[in-house]
């Protein structure tokens, strides 16, 4: 039998074994990386997907239950009567003023103010804004205030939004000029 | 063919190119270093006459105490000495038997194309080729080493054809027990035997020893345990000889001789006398000549390599040249326990059919100088 | 003692092989084998691993594929639920941030001393709201201002003879819960912003009366909390 030095088979195997791992083996591993990395995100994919569809029924309920709470906030708001925000003020809190003895109280549109959007939360579906309507008129202090404590105390959605309160001038000294910013909700601007 | 013919015959340039370029100068200039000590050895004789197979001795060296593990017979392997460059296509590996599988081997090789020799320095400088003593050379296709003979200018050559050395290196395959440590000639191989005989030692190691092997019969002077003289006996021949005119001249084959020879009933003595005769006539030549010119007187030559017989060659000593002849047992002072244990003290009886292969595990486990 | 063993050993020392079956010239080989070997053994559970996640990957497409639909209708729909809910939050945000000034209007009248004669109550209406982008830069107006706190203050000037009227007043207003409960009635300069309250006049008028005095004026502002429109 020939004796055949086996050092000759070091560099068959060894260049085998590097052809094998550069041919087969990396790019093997490199196909089951990216399967694996598909894998995981298809998994996290089902795994939300399953989460939302059957988060639905409690989200349908959280929306109705929404959708009442709005629904009553929207009776609070400030309807405009024949288009006038003021005159619907009036028809309000007008028999107010006169019963706590405020004499010529004028109504008047003050500039509407929206209410906050933060960034990076959700939009509202629709805007709500704050409707002031300004009230001028004359009294005497205690009228003022008892006029402003009858609003506050029956209409408790609505806030004094601002006030000035001098002196009437006249000749009457007691006799006090008000103006007094009462705030509505209402309904914000249209989304564009 | 004589001595001379054989020596014309190896020192023609053989023609195919060497394995190994022994002779340049680096490595001519810088003896091999020797084998670091080896403790477990075993020896085998290639190429021996005996068909039974290759004698095999397996030597392990305990501290102090020399172990014969194993003695016997072990199968050749599959495929002959190469005789020539072309031959050594055909390189065939061999595997021991369990019991020989030491670590490492030491190979006596029985080889015609051998060269053991006494012979001057200066024919083998001839053109100035460097000669280095105790590592192999190499001359004309002969891989050979050289061993000075006391402090003549003789020295001792033992060479086999670089092919052939070739062959025996790769012929016990690496990764397996045993790998070669050591190829000898048979003739140098033996030289190693008497290195642990008692009266050997005793002697301070001045000796002589005949030595017959299968083709040749050898004499071998020592002074202080080295070899100062080697002689082949001319046209004595050795043991194939002497048994093959035996078996003849007893009228049997030659595997019943040992009985024969060892029945105290039986006198062979006519029959011998005609074989032994010659070798002792070699002998007392040889005797005179280690006196006379190297100053080494003996009271006993050893004899060595016969498996049988012995107190015949002792007898016709004593009466015809008053020369005390001695056969030591090989194994003398040596553990064998391992070798009865396996059934194998026949064979241990006879140890002398084991003299090639245990010198050649004997000098392989020489400690480097 | 043994006598020296003569060894002509015709093998070179790099002739001589190693019986020892671990060697180098083996052990790489056989190493190159293990890992060829192991490369191929990966390479087979990479294919392995490969199909099983190509056939989960399928499935899972086609799971998906399968709820686009209702996925679309229930993002629909939490979105709807998204802006319904920041709707209702603005509403709640109003309802918050709503502010009573009757009761400390009524207490004015009761903690003024008579001798303080009332010039002015003022609570400014807020400055106006802009909520376009600064001029050159191309941005949609803002839905709404990005800020849910609007600054209230309530401001009030009165003329009187003397100076301890004033201060009867200024105390009042420190101890009484209708004043308290609506205004910063004790916070002095660097806590958290300006002091409240503010001296905007405090002196003697310019003009005499008939007996030829001077009255003592005195303007002063009162912080508040503000309004925080938030739910």
């Amino acid at each position: 039998m020939k004796q055949r030095n086996p050092m000759i088979l070091l560099p068959l195997f060894g260049a085998a074994a590097l052809g094998v791992y550069f041919a087969l083996v990396q790019p093997c591993s490199d196909q089951l990386g990216k399967d694996r990395k598909a894998l995981d995100s298809l998994r996290s994919e089902t795994a939300k997907r399953k989460i939302a569809i059957q988060s639905r029924s409690s989200i349908e309920d959280r929306m109705k239950q929404i959708e009442a709470e709005l629904r009553q906030f929207s009776e609070l708001q400030l309807e405009p009567l024949l288009e006038s925000y003021a005159m619907r003020a009036k028809s309000i809190v007008g028999a107010f003023a006169t019963e706590a003895g405020l004499v010529d109280a004028e109504f008047s549109d003050r500039p509407v103010r929206a209410l906050p959007v933060l960034p990076g939360r959700p939009v509202p579906a629709a805007l709500h804004a704050r409707r002031p309507i300004m009230v001028s008129c004359y009294g005497d202090y205690a009228a003022i205030v008892s006029f402003i404590l009858r609003v506050e105390r029956d209409l408790p959605h609505v806030t004094l939004g601002g006030l000035r309160i001098q002196p009437g001038g006249g000749q009457n000294p007691m006799l006090q000029r008000a103006e007094i910013i009462l705030e509505w909700p209402a309904k914000g601007a249209e989304k564009k | 063919m004589t001595f001379q013919e054989l020596k014309d015959l190896l020192t023609k340039p053989i023609g195919a190119p060497k394995a190994v370029d022994v002779s340049s100068s680096s490595v001519a200039a810088t003896p091999q270093p020797r084998n670091r000590a080896l403790t477990d050895v075993v020896g085998v004789e290639l190429g021996s006459a005996d068909s039974r197979g290759c004698p095999a001795v397996r030597l392990v060296k305990k501290r102090d105490q020399w172990v014969v593990k194993s003695v016997g017979f072990v199968p050749p392997p599959n495929g002959n000495l190469p005789a020539s460059w072309k031959e050594l296509g055909n390189q065939p590996t061999w595997s021991l038997p369990s019991d020989f599988a030491a670590p490492y081997a030491a190979l006596a090789v029985n080889s015609a194309e051998q060269v053991v020799r006494q012979t001057t320095k200066e024919s083998l400088t001839e053109g100035g080729k460097p000669l280095v003593f105790g590592a192999p050379n190499s001359r004309d296709g002969l891989r050979f080493v050289v061993e000075n003979l006391g402090e003549s200018s003789f020295v001792l050559e033992s060479g086999l054809p670089e092919f052939q050395v070739l062959w025996l290196s790769r012929l016990l395959p690496e990764g397996r027990r045993p790998t070669a440590a050591s190829v000898q000639t048979a003739p140098a191989a033996m030289l190693a035997t008497l290195a642990e005989q008692s009266q050997f030692n005793a002697a301070d190691g001045n000796a002589a020893a005949l030595f017959v092997t299968g083709a040749s019969t050898y004499f071998v002077g020592y002074r202080s345990g080295k070899p100062v003289l080697f002689r082949e006996f001319p046209g004595v021949g050795g043991l194939v000889k002497m048994r093959a005119a035996l078996a003849t001249g007893f009228g049997m084959e030659e595997k019943m001789l040992d009985e024969v020879l060892d029945d105290t009933l039986i006198d062979p003595t006519p029959i011998l006398s005609p074989i032994v005769n010659p070798v002792l006539r070699q002998l007392e030549l040889s005797l005179d000549y280690l006196k006379s010119r190297l100053g080494v007187s003996v009271d006993k030559v050893f004899l060595m390599g016969l498996s049988s017989g012995t107190r015949h060659w002792i007898k016709m000593s004593e009466d015809m040249l008053n020369v005390k002849l001695v056969a030591p047992d090989l194994f003398e002072g040596m553990d064998v326990s391992s070798c009865i244990a396996s059934g194998n003290d026949a064979l241990l009886r006879r140890s002398h059919q084991f003299m090639m292969a245990y010198g050649a595990a004997r000098a392989a486990m020489e400690v480097a100088e | 003692m043994s006598a020296k063993a003569i060894h002509l050993n015709l093998l070179l020392e790099s002739e001589r092989l190693s019986s020892s079956p671990v060697r180098p010239k083996v052990i790489l080989p056989v190493a190159a084998g293990v890992l060829l070997v192991a490369m191929l053994l990966w390479w087979v559970f990479l294919l392995l691993q490969g199909r099983l996640d190509g056939s989960e990957v399928a499935n899972l497409r086609a799971e998906v594929a399968a709820t686009d639909k209702l996925y679309a209708e229930a993002c629909k729909l939490k979105d709807a639920m998204g802006a319904a809910e920041a709707e209702l939050n603005q509403c709640k945000g109003y309802l918050n941030a709503r502010r009573a000034w009757g009761e400390t209007l009524a207490a004015v009248a009761t903690t003024m001393p008579d001798g303080i004669q009332l010039a002015m109550i003022e609570i400014p209406e807020p400055g106006r709201q802009n909520l376009n982008p600064p001029p050159g830069v191309k941005l949609p107006p803002l839905l709404g201002p990005t800020n849910e706190l609007e600054a209230v203050t309530f401001r009030i000037a009165g003329k009187t003879a003397r100076e301890a009227y004033v201060f009867d007043f200024l105390d009042a207003v420190k101890v009484t819960p209708a004043f308290t409960n609506n205004l910063l009635v004790s916070r002095k300069t660097g806590e958290r912003g300006e002091a409240s309250p503010r001296m905007h006049q405090f002196g003697q008028d310019k003009t005499t009366d008939e007996g030829g005095n001077r009255a003592i004026v005195f303007d002063v502002e009162y912080l508040t909390t503000g309004r925080r429109f938030a739910p």
